[in-house]
């Protein structure tokens, strides 16, 4: 896979990293890869690493899906103001659903 | 119960000839006033039921050797079981209420010719002990021809459903009202399976034409010669389906206020709109008349690295008792329009399954399927094949009034 990686410092770093070690997760957004050392993410940051482009506002609703993530609750969808635990591996897709 | 089968097939003819008691109901050929012993060793008048196969409204070839029965087990002269067909109780249909079926091949051959011989050979079977009694009784009682029912949504009998054995099924969403709010891509593939439905009416709302780019996410092929004059969506739709059924109505305009009479008196919507402002005046008029609704959304992005096409498909139900989680998953503003990221790509097995996705979901909430999950909102995501669903929350008024055995009012 020729995914290009990019690195982000988060912003709301929950202390070390989300895995046992302390190391970096990788985790996927609309196939493409990202590293983080935050225990969370929240919605607004999945949309701004999928639209990196794009405002942030009120303006457009954003389907968040996720699967492959934490143990309890590894799958399901986000809503704006949510977070979900990041795990090494998790993927998220993101797109507005308003097409038909 | 239409006229028909029973005019232009001979085996039909051939029975009623003959002076049986025939009808046409349900799918079904049913034969009135067959004699028979009961296990009280009396003479009774029975129904012989079969299922009917036919190909442009004519019969073929039965499928089945199995028939069915109205009234109680047929018997011996002695009130002994006729196990010579007995089979096993008849599967449970809303409009035919039928007890038994039995189980007679026709020796040395794979099944019945006709449905002439198939069900002459069962009432010989079924009357010989009556006649041991009473030498004189007959099924050939040549009755007044019964009169025609009413064939709708069809134009030819669904021997679908009853060959199925879906008749009981099937009875939940005979006759409804349904809207289609938006025939584009997805629209025009909810609307391609849910008149295959015995649905009452289909009320179809779109005021743009058919396009030679429609034609592309459209079910079916599209000829020359339908693109010809610019026509509206709806009118197409309308006049292909005219063919097989009656009930699709087209309305070329825009859902509005205008609408509120006609919307009250549907039993549901779907919504397959195309922008969050026009979705939001579709919701609002919904919600306002008190419509149980499903909305569509698909969202596709292009991989331009790739080459490669990824994104989800959005199918949410609102109710009386889910509105506000349903509008956290409704997108009822501006879309991206001037944005690089909006790039509109619909694909039609994604329009398909979007429609799939939608009718199967109105159709588990009217009590036709199963289900055990009630969600609110599902979410396919193409990358993972996956469908994430969201469970409805009842509020807790909703909760308090004893809602959430079943989403809508009615339903089984």
């Amino acid at each position: 896979m020729s995914a290009q990686t990019h690195n982000e410092s988060s912003k709301d770093d929950h202390g070390k990293g989300s895995d046992e070690t302390g190391r970096p997760v990788t985790f996927i957004v609309n196939a493409r890869e990202h590293t983080t050392s935050a225990k969370t993410m929240p919605f607004e940051q999945v949309v701004a690493l999928a639209f990196p482009d794009t405002p942030s506002g009120p303006n457009v609703l954003f389907t968040v899906s996720y699967r492959r993530g934490q143990g309890n609750k590894p799958e399901g969808s986000l809503l704006a103001g949510d977070s979900v635990k990041v795990k090494d591996g998790m993927v998220f897709v993101v797109s507005a659903t308003d097409k038909s | 119960m239409s006229p028909r089968p029973t005019s232009r097939s001979r085996d039909l003819k051939r029975l009623i000839d003959d002076g049986y008691d025939v009808e046409i109901r349900d799918g079904h050929l049913l034969i009135h006033g067959v004699p028979y012993v009961t296990s009280t060793m009396e003479v009774a008048l029975g129904t012989l039921v079969s299922t009917l196969d036919l190909a442009g409204d004519v019969t073929v070839t039965p499928g089945t050797h199995v028939a069915m029965w109205i009234g109680e087990h047929p018997c011996h002269a002695d009130g002994t079981v006729l196990h010579e067909i007995a089979h096993a109780p008849a599967p449970a249909s809303a409009s035919l209420q039928m007890q038994w079926s039995f189980s007679s091949k026709p020796v040395g051959s794979s099944g019945y010719a006709n449905y002439h011989e198939k069900m002459t050979t069962y009432i010989a079977m079924i009357s010989a002990p009556a006649l041991a009694v009473y030498p004189t009784v007959t099924a050939r009682t040549y009755p007044v021809q019964r009169p025609v029912g009413d064939p709708a949504p069809f134009l030819f009998e669904d021997t679908s459903s009853a060959r199925a054995g879906l008749g009981a099924v099937t009875d939940k969403i005979r006759g409804m009202k349904i809207a289609i709010v938006g025939l584009g891509g997805t629209g025009s593939w909810v609307l391609d399976l849910v008149a295959r439905c015995p649905v009452g009416e289909i009320h179809l709302f779109d005021d743009d034409r058919f396009l030679q780019h429609n034609t592309f996410r459209s079910p079916g092929p599209t000829s020359v010669e339908e693109l010809t004059g610019g026509p509206f969506k709806v009118d197409i739709y309308a006049k292909r389906w005219a063919v097989m059924r009656t009930g699709v109505i087209a309305h070329p305009e825009r859902l509005g206020p205008q609408h509120t009479k006609l919307l009250a008196q549907m039993d549901f919507v779907f919504v397959c709109v195309d922008t969050g402002a026009s979705r939001r005046g579709v919701v609002e008029l919904l919600e306002r008349v008190g419509c149980d609704f499903i909305d569509t959304g698909m969202g596709l992005l292009l991989d331009e690295d790739r080459a490669q096409v990824l994104g989800q498909v959005r199918t949410t139900l609102s109710t009386a008792t889910t509105r506000e989680q349903a509008r956290q998953h409704l997108p009822l503003t501006g879309s991206l329009a001037d944005d690089i990221y909006d790039q509109n790509i619909q694909t039609s097995e994604m329009n398909a399954l979007n429609a799939v996705e939608a009718v199967t979901r109105w159709k588990k909430a009217v009590g036709f399927y199963t289900d055990l999950e009630c969600e609110g909102s599902a979410t396919y995501v193409i990358d993972g094949n996956h469908i994430v669903n969201t469970p409805v929350r009842l509020t807790d008024a909703a909760a308090d009034a004893g809602e959430g055995e079943s989403l809508l009012d009615g339903a089984a």
